[in-house]
């Protein structure tokens, strides 16, 4: 999960900076690098799997490739009504000209002295030497690094979501949005250098449906721009389920306490829970299988039928012929003509249209990833060992509290983990209990790819992330690995990654001009870009 | 007990009417008199043009058929005159849920489902609301569901559904906001898979049809005959929604009646009373409306925090009935400080039509809440407007409802004094050209004031001896009472209330 | 049980509310600390500073000091400060600092409580915190005196450093006496006005006071009270809008800070922050082990990113918060004749993404490696 060695370097491209004049372009453009791109891939895995059958496994992927070509989508487009979201908002295309003393692509790719051209909301060109066209806004700036991602936040949830614990895995996080009362919510965590955010309802539940990665800039209000993927994933949570009756109340360092229910959750509670997550998706590959079946035995039975017509339709002059004399000698007899029985194959049933198995088959196939909040060390083991045979699922762990013990699974599988770094006491044990400030670094330490994010709970935390960062490096995570968590790590693990995470053409402007490098305490942030447009400017502070 | 609610007239016209004809199932109404009155009032207000002194008003058959100063009129036409009175088109309740047995459902998809089982005639919210003056109101099912039943628009007078209807089926309620044991998230989801499931269904049903078409012509072509012809009975999809190929080939009748209404809503057929407590709710009511094909029939029915959507609603030109709470408080979360909207003047100010709802029978009945906007800045004819113009228009009853104009159904309501006044009274009904209230022979209404009790009560039980009967009648054209009608019935506030934070 | 016998064995050697003297029996071997920047804990720091420690006491500190030949050298590439003080604190003491039966209990003092063995300690001296005031519940109108401690060695550097008041809605009760401010503060008038014990040492200004406040109505009321009965000391309670810093600032009463939460609202953090450009003496409580330690530098982080100056922060977890808890002659500062708390970190303490290196307690090496 380190900066890509294959990235190609600025000065090769003969197009930047020789003065040649930004080029317009339409989305798509082509990404400068593909390993950022895995929405959709087929062959989206980012491990080598051991493959046990060759055989069936090359059949089963032709049908699950055919599958997706053919695949039954919901109604519509996957949020109706909304056409997901094209170029950024455009009543204001606007055109900026940043020239950066160091420009952090991504962490561990500094470029000195190098400029960057905005216009419409996209990073249309970096280089040395770009000219100002006309109308364009020029800043500068000591530093400029990719914007920040909160890839476990609650902002912009509406209250009645974040509580519910029935939501359906097709319940979307996207559709229980208020976006109408947190303006200076989201004005804080962009001053904090946090554009941009996964957020996701329904956390107390066992299953927390869909969540959406949204885009934090306060004058976009309208979902359409607001929500870059309504459904970036899919969230499950085990070990502290209300559905026993619990409730949860608000302690004041941030946990959530249990404080009523009939007993806390037990070892053979988070077994079952985790048997229930590994049999969701069991029954979304059944049922994606259940629907490629489908698919053959129609276009079979379809094709046996059409041949069956014709042969019918060849056929019919003596048919009719042999009808008529059988009418007439019918007729003849007195008696009634008897119709011959015609009989052919029945037309193969449709499986029933489940949405929620739907959406599960989407996690089973790798298409959107699976979020399990799991802290327990036994539970996490028992996730591992259930979910191994899926090999194009996408693990995702939030939490991991004990997630070191079994750090070389997940450092092999490459199993993102989500760490909360946060200030909870020692008094009240929670789900959290046994997690310390160090266990990002430890993790990643261990090689397992950490991302860093706000807990998912309250909506205000993610104004603090990039605080809780510094808090990690300081017992004992990489800088730079921080950064990368923050950034290209967390756009890449929830598919956004071809639209934000780093500093790279093509990409959306979501970046920082600040006065010294990033995560430190005493630079200032200076400009905030979210969407292509600045969202905090000095005079803000 | 139920006989003395009418005035004397309107009993003895309401003996002679049963008597005399035999109730029917026709939704229009049966006259409880012949319907035709005169009616000379000090000043007319008729919401159409000027203010009329000394004007008068002629419905013949339930229908006004002139209004102006010094008509003439039939010699034997029944005249009423009040000098010193104020007449006035009723009062049109836009959105009600009260006078229905419950008013909400447990199940979430109830499309097929209607108030006219439920409405309950004898209920004491139509009484009282013709006491405030209010002639038309559209009952519908609450906001507690995802899809609601079929609402009917009614008269406050008539002994049955039938004989109160004034408009049936008016329109399907919905609800964005989450009924109770969801969440904005399920219940959005709800409303999709509700329309997802209808999409299913449809074109299963009309795959099923194809499939068995094609079944018979191999069966005809294997027997040696021609095929039958296929006759299709049925319509093709209609409306601006999405539509389902060949749906002509299903005869309509075949549709399953609980997915047939919501066929009606996609088709466009039907208007949509959409519930939304919170501005997201506002979007999620209008992307639904627009990916089904029925924005430009609905109507938004918000709770006082939408005002923020306003924008939004502008944009889609929707028109909206608010509700009966119109000033929404809420408090700044940075600073502390509380502010207070006044909502109706937010949705003035963008040119979004509005309507107001009751927020009690007597006491805050649409007079005040007219009278409340008036007091916050709006103008009479704004205020006005939204509790008979604007509000006849939204429910689709403009050119029957709402002003005095020719053609217009005769309602009239005579006030003491302006209608905004809190010091006016209304003193007289007349709702399709009968007299259906004389505020002099309101039993209630006196004994409230005067202590008089109303006969076969139980006060008169217990004491055992009858009380006088009611003075004779009064023209009531003294100064009004002071003081208010302290009766108020809050049977309306079942359904989607929100109230401030 | 062990802490009846501790109580007994501390009342056996350190009789009365004396201050406690200085170690002798400690490391004699003359230490030298050499840092790239050193913060002496009262809003300065000094470049390539060197500090000389010799029987768990600063001997010398200065910028050009030659390192006597024979004493132990150690070089640090960092940051040194003087140890982090946090200014109210349960750790090692949950529950044994609430006496619920009786609301008035001024001879009641923490230090009987004090537990070192327990591993809260050892949890806040991996943080840089070296020192910390255990407070008596403010659920007690007067809960009983304060005790600054140690978090390592279990020393008590000052047994009865100020008499806790609960002013707050905390003081009040459902079923028992006081259930109305009304009452609490008559109790507390009858108190002080006819002082006895410690009562009387903190009417007369000797022993100051901390006083738990909630809000802004309570914060007035105790700088009131204080002014009535002359008190000394500090207002335990920081959220408040900033209309009352000037009360605060005449009232010449310090503040300890509330701990601030993971997302606390920017107005409480900009009250904090008022209050210290307007000069008034704040410090920040830790409410462990209820909250996390290093909740004391993340205070700081947020009100440096509002617009506190990063030395400003320092001296609040320093020099300052030492100077409230009336210890300032023992911690809180890298100065002559101070004891040696020292921490060695990787970079400006102020930036939560430095790590603690080492810390010293009197000049011995409690936590951290070798340099």
């Amino acid at each position: 999960m380190t900066g890509s060695a294959d990235l190609p370097l600025l000065s090769d491209p003969p197009s930047y900076g020789t003065g040649r004049p930004p080029f317009q372009c339409e989305f798509p453009i082509a990404i400068a690098n593909p390993a950022d791109t895995n929405r959709l891939s087929l062959t989206g895995v980012t491990r080598v799997r051991r493959i046990k059958r060759m055989r069936s496994k090359v059949i089963w992927s032709s049908l699950v490739s055919l599958a997706c070509g053919l695949s039954v989508s919901p109604m519509g487009s996957a949020f109706p009504g909304l056409e997901l979201p094209g170029a950024p908002a455009s009543e204001d295309p606007a055109v900026y000209v940043i020239r950066a003393e160091k420009l952090i692509e991504r962490p561990g790719v500094v470029h000195e002295n190098t400029s960057v051209l905005i216009s419409d909301g996209r990073i249309l060109e970096i280089g040395p030497d770009i000219a100002l066209p006309d109308g364009a806004t020029e800043l500068k700036g000591a530093v400029v690094c990719a914007s920040f991602i909160d890839p476990w936040s609650a902002l912009g949830v509406d209250n009645g979501v974040l509580a519910d614990t029935k939501m359906a895995e097709s319940a979307r996080t996207a559709d229980g949005l208020n976006l109408f009362d947190v303006d200076h919510l989201f004005q804080e965590a962009l001053r904090a250098g946090v554009t941009s955010a996964r957020v996701q309802g329904g956390w107390q539940g066992k299953v927390c449906g869909l969540g959406a990665f949204v885009r934090l800039d306060p004058t976009l209000n309208d979902p359409k721009h607001a929500v870059l993927l309504p459904d970036a994933d899919l969230a499950m949570s085990v070990g502290h389920s209300v559905n026993r009756g619990a409730t949860f109340q608000r302690m004041g360092d941030g946990t959530f306490q249990m404080i009523s229910g009939d007993r806390p959750t037990d070892v053979f509670d988070r077994v079952s829970e985790i048997e229930a997550v590994v049999s969701s998706v069991e029954a979304g590959e059944a049922y994606r299988r259940a629907e490629v079946e489908y698919k053959f035995k129609l276009k079979e039975w379809q094709e046996a039928i059409a041949e069956k017509q014709e042969e019918l339709e060849d056929d019919f002059k003596k048919a009719k012929k042999d009808r008529d004399k059988k009418v007439k000698k019918a007729k003849e007899d007195g008696k009634e003509h008897k119709e011959s029985k015609y009989k052919e194959d029945k037309k193969p049933r449709e499986p029933k249209f489940n949405e929620d198995k739907a959406a599960l088959a989407r996690v089973a196939e790798g298409e959107i990833p699976l979020v399990v909040e799991v802290h327990r060390s036994s539970a996490i083991r028992n996730l591992l060992a259930g979910t191994e045979r899926f090999s194009r699922l996408r693990l995702v762990i939030a939490g991991g509290s004990e997630a070191l013990s079994c750090a070389e699974d997940l450092a092999e599988r490459g199993i993102p983990v989500i760490v909360w770094p946060s200030l909870r006491g020692t008094t009240k044990k929670d789900e959290f209990t046994g997690a310390t400030l160090s266990l990002a670094g430890e993790l990643a330490a261990a090689g397992v790819p950490v991302l860093l994010g706000s807990g998912g709970r309250d909506a205000d935390t993610t104004r603090d992330l990039p605080l809780l960062a510094q808090l990690a490096v300081g017992h004992g995570l990489e800088k730079e690995q921080a950064l990368e968590a923050l950034t290209i790590g967390a756009a890449r693990a929830f598919d956004v990654a071809d639209r934000v995470g780093s500093v790279e053409l093509g990409k959306d402007a979501d970046l920082l001009i600040l006065d010294g490098m990033p995560l430190e305490p005493f630079t200032k942030i200076q400009y905030v870009f979210c969407g292509g447009r600045p969202a905090v400017t000095p005079e803000d502070n | 007990m139920k006989n003395q609610k009418l005035g004397t007239l309107a009993r003895t016209a309401v003996a002679t009417c049963l008597a005399a004809t035999a109730l029917t199932a026709a939704t229009n109404a049966m006259p409880f008199s012949d319907g035709n009155i005169v009616i000379k009032a000090g000043q007319v207000i008729t919401l159409d043009g000027e203010p009329i002194e000394n004007g008068t008003i002629v419905i013949e058959n339930g229908r006004i058929t002139a209004v102006g100063k010094d008509i003439k009129y039939p010699w034997n036409a029944e005249v009423k005159e009040y000098p010193n009175s104020v007449a006035f088109p009723g009062f049109v309740e836009a959105l009600t849920n009260s006078g229905m047995d419950r008013a909400n459902e447990n199940i979430d998809v109830a499309a097929f489902l209607n108030v006219k089982d439920s409405i309950d005639p004898v209920s004491f919210y139509f009484e009282d609301s013709l006491r405030s003056g209010v002639t038309t109101l559209n009952v519908q099912q609450g906001g507690s569901c995802v899809v609601g039943g079929m609402g009917y628009i009614v008269k406050p007078v008539g002994m049955t559904v039938e004989e109160m209807t004034v408009q049936p089926n008016s329109g399907i309620a919905m609800s964005a906001a989450p009924k109770s044991g969801k969440s904005r998230a399920t219940q959005t989801l709800a409303l999709r898979q509700t329309f997802d499931d209808l999409r299913r269904y449809l074109e299963g049903v009309v795959q099923e049809k194809r499939d068995g078409v094609d079944l018979a012509t191999r069966e005809a072509l294997y027997q040696g005959r021609e095929a039958d012809e296929e006759t299709s009975k049925g319509r093709p999809m209609g409306g601006n929604g999405w539509k389902v190929s060949n749906l002509e080939m299903i005869p309509r009748w075949e549709i399953d009646e609980k997915k047939a209404p919501l066929l009606g809503i996609v088709e466009g057929k039907t208007a949509v009373f959409f519930y939304c407590s919170t501005p997201g709710d506002v979007q999620t009511a209008i992307r639904t409306a627009k990916d089904n094909g029925f924005l430009n029939r609905t109507v938004l029915c918000l709770s006082s925090g939408c005002w923020k959507a306003a924008d939004l609603i502008k944009q889609h030109n929707i028109p909206v009935i608010l509700s009966s709470v119109l000033t929404h408080v809420e408090r700044d979360p940075v600073t502390g400080e509380e502010k207070e909207t006044f909502v109706p003047a937010v949705f003035q100010d963008k040119g979004v039509r509005f309507a107001l709802r009751s927020a009690g029978t007597s006491g805050k009945s649409l007079w005040y809440q007219a009278a409340l906007c008036v007091g916050h800045g709006m103008t009479r004819e704004q205020a006005l407007a939204a509790v008979t113009t604007t509000a006849a228009e939204i429910t689709g009853l403009s050119n029957r409802v709402g002003s005095l104009a020719p053609g217009k159904d005769g309602n009239v309501v005579i006030f003491s004094g302006d209608p905004l006044s809190v010091m006016s009274n209304v003193e007289q009904v007349v709702v399709e050209g009968n007299h259906v209230y004389d505020r002099s022979t309101d039993v209630r209404m006196r004994h409230l004031e005067t202590g008089a009790q109303p006969e076969n009560t139980s006060a008169e039980m217990e004491t055992g001896t009858p009380h006088k009967h009611d003075e004779p009648e009064e023209k009531d054209d003294k100064e009004p009472d002071e003081g208010e009608n302290e009766e108020e019935k809050d049977d309306d506030h079942e359904g989607h209330e929100d109230e401030e934070n | 049980m062990l802490n009846g016998l501790l109580a007994v064995a501390l009342a056996a050697i350190f009789p009365g509310d004396t201050d406690i003297p200085s170690p002798t029996a400690a490391v004699e071997r003359m230490t030298a600390f050499q840092a790239k920047l050193v913060h002496t804990g009262d809003g300065s720091s000094i470049e390539d500073c060197v500090i000389l420690v010799k029987g768990g006491v600063i001997t010398q500190v200065g910028a050009n000091i030659k390192v006597p030949s024979g004493a132990e050298l150690i070089v640090h590439d960092g940051a040194l400060s003087p140890g982090l003080i946090a200014l109210q604190s349960e750790d090692g003491a949950v529950g044994e600092l609430n006496e619920s039966t009786r609301t008035v209990m001024p001879e009641a003092e923490a230090r009987y409580a004090f537990n070192p063995e327990h591993k809260d300690f050892s949890r806040a001296l991996g943080v840089g915190i070296t020192t910390l005031v255990l407070a008596p519940s403010p659920r007690s109108l007067i809960g009983g005196r304060t005790a600054v401690v140690k978090t390592s060695g279990g020393r008590v550097v000052k047994p009865a450093a100020q008499l806790m008041l609960g002013l707050s809605s905390d003081a009040l009760n459902r079923n028992k006496f006081p259930t109305s401010y009304a009452g609490a503060m008559g109790e507390l008038e009858k108190q002080f006005s006819n002082p006895e014990g410690s009562v009387s040492r903190a009417a007369g200004g000797s022993l100051p006071v901390l006083m738990d406040v909630n809000d802004r109505a309570e914060t007035l009321r105790a700088i009131a009270f204080a002014a009535r009965f002359d008190l000394k000391g500090a207002l335990y309670g920081s959220y408040w809008a900033e209309d009352v810093v000037p009360a605060i600032k005449e009232s010449g009463l310090d503040v300890v800070c509330t701990p601030f939460n993971v997302g606390e609202g920017s107005r409480g953090i900009r009250s904090v922050v008022g209050l210290s450009k307007a000069g008034v003496r704040i410090g920040f409580g830790l409410e462990a082990p209820d909250r996390h330690p290093e909740s004391l530098r993340f205070g700081v982080a947020l009100c440096v990113r509002d617009g506190l100056s990063p030395s400003a922060g320092m001296k609040a977890l320093t020099g300052d918060a030492a100077a409230i808890a009336g210890v300032s002659g023992r911690v809180g500062r890298i100065a002559r004749g101070l004891d040696a708390d020292l921490v060695l970190w990787s970079a400006d303490p102020v930036a939560l993404s430095s790590t603690v290196k080492a810390v010293y307690i009197d000049g011995k090496l409690v936590h951290g490696g070798n340099q």
